[in-house]
C-alpha cells in the first residue's frame, strides 16, 4: 500500500515541470492565439541559464537565487523574441507564426551548442533539499516533496493573478475574446508582450527546477515540446486548471502504467491525447472554438497567382525538371528525385490545408505509412517495386481514412494536435514493433526493380509518378467534390444547409491527401533504398509545413518551389556548416517576415499591384 | 529556378581535376556531429589526428590523404544524400564513420548498392555485422553482443540470482538486454528475471521507474540507459537506496562520454565496460594518449580511438590494397591487422567485424572524476561468435 | 394546405428556455412574418426548423415528414431553404461558382472527383443570378461584393435546391433604403413565380407589413399573438412590447 501512495506522490512530483511548461504555452497561446514551438527552447534556456549563474554564485543559496535570476532573463528573451519577430506576424496565417517559431528553436538550438558546449551540464542537487525521507516505509526525495507542493502553489498564484489583478483580468478577457477585448481598449501589444513574459518565464522555471534532477542538455526543447502540447491540449486550450490537471493525470498514468506495462512509456501521452480528444474534442476544461475564429487559411486568397504567371511557371519548372539530367550527376539527381518526392509529399498536405481547410501537424503519418507499405511488401513478401508503389499510396490512404474519421471532427488547433497524436502513435508502432518494421533501425535493401535502378531512370519514374499525382490533386481541386471541400472549409454552416456532407467530405478528402502522401512514401522508399521511422517523425511534419508555407498556401507551383527550397537550402547549408540548424532557423524566420503569404503568394501579390 | 543553378555551379566548381600529380585520395567521413555533438566531435579528432600523422608520414600510395567530413544529419533518410553526395559530387573513394546504429545500416546499405566500401566506425548494432551484413561494410567496435558478452563473464561470478534490467525503448536498449539475458541464463541457469523497465530514450521519468524496480525486489540491475536517462536514474536510485546491496552491471558505464558528466556523482562499485584512458599503460597507448592531449589539450574519449583507428585501418587497407578500387579494398580488409592504442585488431573476413574488444571493471571516484579499476581488457576475438557461426548468420552474397 | 406544422417547440440554453413551446403553420405559398424584440426566440426557432439545433422538445412536420433533430442537409433534400442573419455565402469562390456548388449538391453530383467544375450546372446557375439580377457580377469573388450584392447572392444558394419553404432571417438588415426595396420585390416575385411559401424574421416593420400575409410574433420564447397584418399591428400587447420596451423597430 505504502508503495502505491508513493508512486503517486512521485508522479505528482514529476507534473510540476510539465505542469509549469504547459500552463505558459496555454496562456500564450490563450492570449495570443500562436501556436508557440519555441517554447521548450525557453524551457531548454532556463536550465542551461541557470546551470550557469548556480556555478557563478556557488551552489548554496546561489541555486535558489540561479533559479528566479534564470526565470526572469529567458522571460526576458521570450518577451523580446514577441516584440522583434511575433509582433510582425499577428496578422499572418497561423502557420507563417508557428514556422517562425520554429525557425527559432533552430536557431537556439545552435546558439546554446555554441554558448554551452556540447556536453550534458550536470548542475548540484538542491542546497537543503538534497537528501530523501522516510515515508510509508520508502524513501522519498525531499526535492520531490518540494515540487509536489510547488505545482499548486504556482497554479493558485497564478488563479489569484488573472482573478485579482486588472492585467490578469485583460488576459481572461483576451483569452475569451481578442476582438472584444480590443474593444474594451486594452492595449494589445503590452498585452501580449507581457503574457510573452510570464509565459517564457514559466517554461525557464520549469527547465531550471529540472536541473537538481537531471543534467542541462541540448535535446530538452524538443523532448517537452511535444508533450507540452499534449497536456494544453489534453487540458483545453488556455484553461490553466486544465494544464495542471493533465499533467498530473499524464505523469500519474505513466507512475502506474510501467508497473503494469513498462514499454508503454514511449506512447502513452499520445494515446491519452488521442482518448480525451475523440471523447472530450476541446479537452477535460476546454471550451468549444469560437466559431467566429478565422481559420487559418483565410487570409490567403484562393489562385493568388494569375493564370498567364502559374502558366508560364509551370513551362519554366517543367523545362528545368525535364533538362536537369543532362546538367546534372547521380548526386544532383538523386537531390532532384528527393526534391520531386517531397513536392507531392507537400502538395498533399497544401490539398488538406489549403482546399480543405485542415491543419494536419501529423501529416508525415501517411509518408511514413506509404514508405513502409511498399518496403514491407518488397522486403518481407518479395513482391517488385511495382507492386509496391501501387501498395503505397492505398496502405496510407487506409491510414488516413482511420485516423482521419476522427479528426474531421475537430478542428482548428484542435484537429492538428490530434492529427500529430496519431502520427506520434503510428511512429511508435513503427518504432517499437521490432519483428515486423525492425524498429528503429527500419527497414534495408528496399531498392527499385532492375530496370529502375540507375539514378536517371529512377528520376524519370519519380517525376512521372509525381507529375500525374500533381496533376490528379489539381484536378480533383477544381471538380465538383473539390468545391465541395471548399466549401466545407470557406462555411460548414452554408455547406451543410445545402446539402452538403462536411464530415464526409473532409474526411474523404483527408484519405486522399493521405494516399498523395503515401505515393511521395513509396517513392522516398525506393529513393533511398531504406525506411526507418524517422520518416513519420514530428520534423518530417514540420517539414511538409514549411515547404507549403514557403511555397504559399492554396497555391499550385508552391510546393514544387517550397520543397525545392526547402530541401536545397537544407542540403547546401548542411554541406556547408556543421551550424546548419541555426543558418536555416534564421533563413526561415526571414523569409517568413519577408513573404508572410509564402513565395508564390507574393509573386501574385506584386503582379496584381499590392492589392490584398 | 536560381538555387538549382547555384547547385549546378558548386558541382562544377568542386568538381575533380582528373591527373594532377599528387592529387589526394579522398574518403568520405559522415557522423552525427550536430545531433550527439558531445559523442562525435571526440572521433572527429581522433580521426583529424590519425589523418595528420599518415600524411605526415607521406600519405599513401605517394598520395595523401583528403578527408571530406560531414554531419549525418541524425536520420537513415538524410544521410543516404549525405552518402550520395561524398561518393558522386565529392568522390570519396571510402566511406567510414555514423554512431547511430538506424544511420550506420542505412549508410552500410548505400555501400552495398553502390559498390563503395564503407568503415562503420561506432555504431553498436549487431546486424550491421550478421543479419544485415554486406560485402562492402567492415565494423570497427565492438557490438552490443560482445559489450554484453564480455559484461556476462563478470556478472556470472556474482551470487545474485533475481535479475532487473533497465534499457531505452529501442533497437540497441532491447538488443543489449536480450544479448545479456540469453548469455547469463546460458552460463547461470539458476538466475530468475524478475523485473523490466523501458523508458522512453531521452525521457526517462527516474521517480518512478526506480520505484518499479526496487518493488521487483532484485538482487541485481542490468543497466542499459545512458546520457541523461543514466544521469537521472543514478541521482534518483541513489536518493531512493534502490543500488544500496545491490549489484548493478551497465553496459558502456565506464565510457568517458557516458559517465564523465557525473563527476564526484558517478555510482561506485558498478561493474562497466568502457575505457579507462588513464591507466592503459601500453606503449601504443600512450602515445596515442599523449599526442592527442598535447594535440587537443584535453583527454581522448573511446570515440577519439574509434576515430583514429578508423582512418590508420582506411590508410592501412588502400596500401595494401596498393589501389583505390572497391573490390581490391575488400580483399584487403578481410584478414586485414592492425596496430592500435587498444592492441592489435584484425577484420575478420568471416563477418568484416574487427576483433577490438572493451574493457571492464568497476567504477569508483578519483579525484572528483569516474574512474575504473580493477580492470581487465575482454579481447573481442575471445567473446565473438566463431567465424562459421557468424557466416551462417549475415545474407549470402 | 399546411405545408410546415410547428408544435410544442422547446429549446433551452444553460437552463434558460429560449424557446419555450412555440406552435405555429406555414401553408403552402405563403408569406410569414416572424417578428419580437430582441431575444424572443426567433432566430433558435429558425435554427430549429433549419435543422442547425436539435429541439429539447416539440415536433415540426414538413410536407409529412417529422424534421425535428434531423441533420440540417437532410432537411434541405426535403425542400427547406435558408439564409443567414449574417449573410453566409462561400467567401473564395466565385458568385457563379456559389451557384454551381449549390446546384450540384442538389442534383447529387458532388461526389464527382474528376470532372471540371468550370462547365457544369453553368446554365442554370446564370439562370439564377439573373433571377436576382446579378449576371453582371458572375465573376467576382464572393468576399468582394457590397453587402446587398451579398445577400441577394444567399438568397439565390438558397433558391437553388428548387424549396418549398424559404426560411429568410432577416432579409434586409444591414441594408440601405432603396436596397430593402429591391429584395423585398425580388422575393415577392420570387414567391409569384416559383410558389414557394417564406417563412421570414424582420425588425422593419414596414417590410413586414408591406410583406407578410401574415405575421407571427414571439415574445419571451412564446407565441404572443398571431394573425393578417392588421390584427397584430393593432394588438396592445404589440405596441407595449415594442414601443414599451424601447426602440427595437428603429433596427
Amino acid at each position: 500500500m505504502g508503495f502505491y501512495v508513493v508512486q503517486f506522490l512521485t508522479g505528482l512530483a514529476g507534473a510540476a515541470s510539465l505542469f509549469l511548461v504547459a500552463c505558459g504555452l496555454s496562456l500564450v497561446f490563450g492570449v495570443t492565439r500562436v501556436v508557440n514551438f519555441a517554447h521548450g527552447s525557453f524551457y531548454m534556456l532556463g536550465a542551461f541559464v541557470a546551470y550557469s549563474l548556480t556555478k557563478w554564485w556557488g551552489a548554496g543559496l546561489g541555486f535558489w537565487a540561479a533559479l528566479v535570476a534564470s526565470s526572469v532573463i529567458v522571460g526576458a528573451l521570450g518577451a523580446a523574441i514577441e516584440v522583434l519577430l511575433l509582433r510582425r506576424l499577428y496578422r499572418s496565417p497561423e502557420l507563417y507564426q508557428l514556422v517562425a517559431t520554429f525557425g527559432v528553436l533552430l536557431v537556439v538550438q545552435d546558439a546554446a551548442l555554441a554558448l554551452w558546449g556540447p556536453d550534458n551540464l550536470l548542475g548540484p542537487r538542491a542546497p537543503g533539499l538534497s537528501g530523501s525521507v522516510a515515508l510509508f516505509g520508502q524513501r522519498v526525495p525531499q526535492y520531490d516533496l518540494f515540487l509536489i507542493v510547488l505545482g499548486p502553489t504556482v497554479l493558485l498564484l497564478l488563479t489569484l493573478l488573472l482573478t485579482r489583478t486588472r492585467w490578469g483580468r485583460l488576459v481572461r478577457a483576451a483569452t475569451e475574446d481578442r476582438d472584444m477585448a480590443a474593444a474594451l481598449g486594452v492595449n494589445q501589444r503590452h498585452l501580449f508582450t507581457g503574457v510573452f513574459f510570464l509565459g517564457s518565464l514559466l517554461a525557464a522555471l520549469g527547465g531550471a527546477l529540472q536541473l537538481p534532477r537531471a543534467p542541462a542538455t541540448l535535446f530538452m526543447d524538443l523532448n517537452i515540446i511535444a508533450e507540452a502540447f499534449v497536456v494544453v491540449v489534453v487540458g483545453g486550450m488556455g484553461s490553466i486548471f486544465g494544464a495542471f490537471l493533465a499533467a498530473v493525470l499524464i505523469a500519474e498514468l505513466h507512475a502506474f502504467g510501467i508497473l503494469i506495462f513498462p514499454q508503454v512509456t514511449i506512447v502513452l501521452v499520445f494515446v491519452v491525447m488521442a482518448v480525451v480528444l475523440v471523447v472530450r474534442p476541446w479537452g477535460l476544461l476546454g471550451r468549444p472554438e469560437d466559431a467566429r475564429h478565422r481559420t487559418p487559411t483565410e487570409i490567403a486568397t484562393p489562385l493568388g497567382v494569375p493564370r498567364c504567371l502559374v502558366v508560364i511557371g509551370l513551362i519554366a519548372v517543367a523545362a528545368v525538371l525535364m533538362a536537369w539530367p543532362a546538367m546534372a550527376g547521380d548526386y544532383g539527381l538523386k537531390l532532384a528525385t528527393e526534391v520531386l518526392v517531397f513536392a507531392l509529399f507537400a502538395a498533399s498536405l497544401n490539398f488538406i490545408l489549403g482546399v480543405g481547410g485542415m491543419i494536419s501537424f501529423g501529416h508525415a503519418a501517411y509518408l511514413g505509412l506509404g514508405a513502409y507499405g511498399a518496403a514491407l511488401l518488397v522486403s518481407r513478401l518479395g513482391w517488385p517495386m511495382e507492386a509496391g508503389l501501387v501498395v503505397a499510396p492505398l496502405a496510407a490512404g487506409f491510414g488516413a481514412l482511420l485516423f482521419g474519421w476522427f479528426c474531421v471532427r475537430l478542428s482548428g488547433v484542435y484537429l492538428a494536435m490530434l492529427s500529430l497524436a496519431f502520427a506520434q502513435i503510428a511512429w511508435s508502432v513503427a518504432f517499437q514493433w521490432y519483428d515486423v518494421t525492425g524498429g528503429d533501425n527500419g527497414i534495408q535493401g528496399v531498392w527499385p526493380s532492375a530496370w529502375a535502378t540507375s539514378p536517371l531512370v529512377y528520376y524519370y519514374l519519380a517525376l512521372a509518378v509525381v507529375a500525374a499525382a500533381l496533376f490528379g490533386l489539381h484536378r480533383v481541386a477544381s471538380s465538383p467534390f473539390g468545391y465541395a471541400l471548399r466549401a466545407a472549409r470557406d462555411s460548414s454552416l452554408l455547406s451543410e444547409a445545402i446539402g452538403i456532407d462536411v464530415k464526409q467530405v473532409r474526411w474523404f478528402g483527408f484519405a486522399l491527401a493521405g494516399a498523395a502522401a503515401g505515393m511521395a512514401g513509396g517513392l522516398y522508399a525506393f529513393l533511398k533504398g531504406n525506411v526507418s521511422p524517422t520518416v513519420m517523425a514530428i520534423p518530417v511534419s514540420i517539414d511538409g509545413l514549411v515547404m507549403v508555407l514557403l511555397g504559399g498556401v492554396q497555391t499550385v507551383v508552391g510546393p514544387l518551389l517550397g520543397a525545392a527550397t526547402l530541401v536545397g537550402l537544407k542540403t547546401e547549408i548542411a554541406s556547408a556548416t556543421n551550424v546548419w540548424r541555426g543558418v536555416l532557423g534564421a533563413l526561415i524566420i526571414g523569409l517568413a517576415l519577408l513573404f508572410p503569404r509564402g513565395i508564390v503568394g507574393h509573386l501574385g501579390r506584386w503582379h496584381r499591384g499590392g492589392r490584398p | 529556378m536560381p538555387l538549382s543553378r547555384m547547385l549546378l555551379a558548386a558541382t562544377l566548381a568542386s568538381a575533380p581535376f582528373i591527373g594532377h600529380a599528387a592529387e589526394p585520395i579522398k574518403i568520405g567521413d559522415m557522423n552525427s556531429y550536430t545531433t550527439l555533438a558531445a559523442f562525435t566531435l571526440p572521433y572527429k579528432n581522433g580521426w583529424q589526428m590519425g589523418l595528420d600523422e599518415i600524411n605526415a608520414a607521406g600519405g599513401v600510395l605517394g598520395r595523401p590523404l583528403e578527408v571530406v567530413s560531414r554531419d549525418d544529419r541524425g536520420n537513415p533518410g538524410d544521410a543516404k544524400t549525405v552518402a550520395s553526395e561524398l561518393v558522386s559530387k565529392e568522390g570519396a573513394v571510402v566511406l567510414f564513420g555514423t554512431i547511430l546504429s538506424n544511420v550506420g545500416l542505412a549508410v552500410a546499405d548505400f555501400a552495398k548498392q553502390n559498390k563503395i566500401v564503407f568503415i562503420a566506425s561506432e555504431p553498436l548494432t549487431d546486424t550491421i555485422a550478421w543479419s544485415n551484413g554486406n560485402r562492402y561494410t567492415f565494423r570497427l567496435r565492438p557490438g552490443t553482443y560482445v559489450q554484453a558478452a564480455i559484461l556476462v563473464e563478470e556478472a556470472a561470478k556474482l551470487k545474485a540470482k533475481r535479475w532487473a534490467t533497465i534499457a531505452p525503448n529501442y533497437e540497441y536498449g532491447k538488443s543489449a538486454v536480450e544479448a545479456f539475458k540469453k548469455l547469463l541464463s546460458e552460463k547461470r541457469p539458476d538466475v530468475e528475471w524478475v523485473a523490466e523497465q523501458w523508458p522512453a530514450l531521452g525521457k526517462i521519468e527516474a521517480g518512478p521507474t526506480v520505484q518499479a524496480l526496487a518493488q521487483a525486489r532484485p538482487d541485481a540491475i542490468y543497466n542499459v540507459t545512458f546520457g541523461a536517462d543514466l544521469t537521472q536514474f543514478v541521482r534518483e536510485g541513489t536518493l531512493r537506496g534502490l543500488f544500496e546491496g545491490r549489484d548493478v552491471v551497465s553496459i558502456l558505464g565506464g565510457e568517458p562520454e557516458w559517465i564523465d558528466t557525473l563527476k564526484g556523482e558517478a555510482p561506485k562499485g558498478w561493474i562497466v565496460t568502457g575505457y579507462p584512458w588513464y591507466d592503459i599503460a601500453t606503449a601504443e597507448h600512450t602515445a596515442f594518449k599523449d599526442a592527442y592531449m598535447a594535440k587537443f589539450k584535453d583527454y581522448p574519449r573511446l570515440g577519439s580511438v574509434v576515430g583514429y583507428v578508423s582512418i590508420k585501418a582506411i590508410a592501412a587497407a588502400i596500401t595494401k590494397a596498393g589501389s583505390t578500387d572497391s573490390e581490391a579494398l575488400v580483399k584487403a580488409l578481410r584478414g586485414l591487422d592492425l596496430k592500435t592504442p587498444l592492441g592489435p585488431i584484425v577484420f575478420r573476413a568471416s563477418d568484416q567485424q574487427s576483433t577490438m574488444g572493451a574493457y571492464v571493471g568497476r567504477l569508483t571516484v578519483k579525484d572528483g572524476m569516474p574512474r575504473m579499476v580493477d580492470w581487465r581488457f575482454g579481447e573481442g576475438a575471445k567473446y565473438l561468435p566463431s567465424d562459421a557461426d557468424a557466416a551462417r548468420m549475415r545474407p549470402a552474397e | 394546405m399546411t405545408l410546415l406544422a410547428v408544435r410544442g417547440l422547446v429549446k433551452y440554453f444553460g437552463g434558460v428556455a429560449a424557446v419555450a413551446g412555440v406552435d405555429f403553420d406555414v401553408a403552402a405559398g405563403e408569406v410569414v412574418a416572424l417578428i419580437g424584440p430582441n431575444g424572443a426566440g426567433k432566430t433558435t426557432c429558425f435554427n430549429m426548423v433549419g435543422g442547425q439545433l436539435v429541439p429539447d422538445a416539440g415536433t415540426i412536420h414538413f410536407d409529412g415528414h417529422e424534421i425535428a433533430g434531423r441533420q440540417a442537409r437532410a432537411i434541405w433534400r426535403l425542400g427547406i431553404g435558408r439564409t443567414f442573419q449574417i449573410a453566409t455565402t462561400f467567401a473564395s469562390m466565385t458568385v457563379l461558382e456559389n451557384l454551381q456548388i449549390a446546384l450540384l449538391s442538389h442534383r447529387r453530383r458532388l461526389a464527382d472527383p474528376v470532372s471540371s467544375i468550370k462547365s457544369l450546372e453553368i446554365a442554370a446557375a446564370r439562370d439564377l443570378l439573373a433571377q436576382v439580377g446579378m449576371t453582371d457580377r458572375a465573376e467576382r469573388q464572393a468576399a468582394e461584393l457590397a453587402y446587398g450584392e451579398l445577400k441577394r447572392l444567399e438568397l439565390a444558394v438558397a433558391l437553388a435546391g428548387e424549396p418549398r419553404l424559404l426560411l429568410l432571417d432577416e432579409p434586409t438588415a444591414g441594408l440601405g433604403k432603396s436596397e430593402r426595396g429591391v429584395l423585398m420585390s425580388l422575393i415577392d416575385r420570387v414567391v409569384q413565380t416559383r410558389r414557394v411559401a417564406v417563412l421570414f424574421i424582420e425588425h422593419d416593420m414596414d417590410v413586414v407589413f408591406g410583406h407578410a400575409g401574415r405575421v407571427i410574433v414571439l415574445d419571451r420564447g412564446r407565441v404572443l399573438i398571431e394573425g393578417a397584418p392588421d390584427v397584430v399591428r393593432n394588438d396592445e400587447r404589440v405596441k407595449d412590447i415594442y414601443l414599451g420596451r424601447g426602440a427595437v423597430v428603429a433596427c
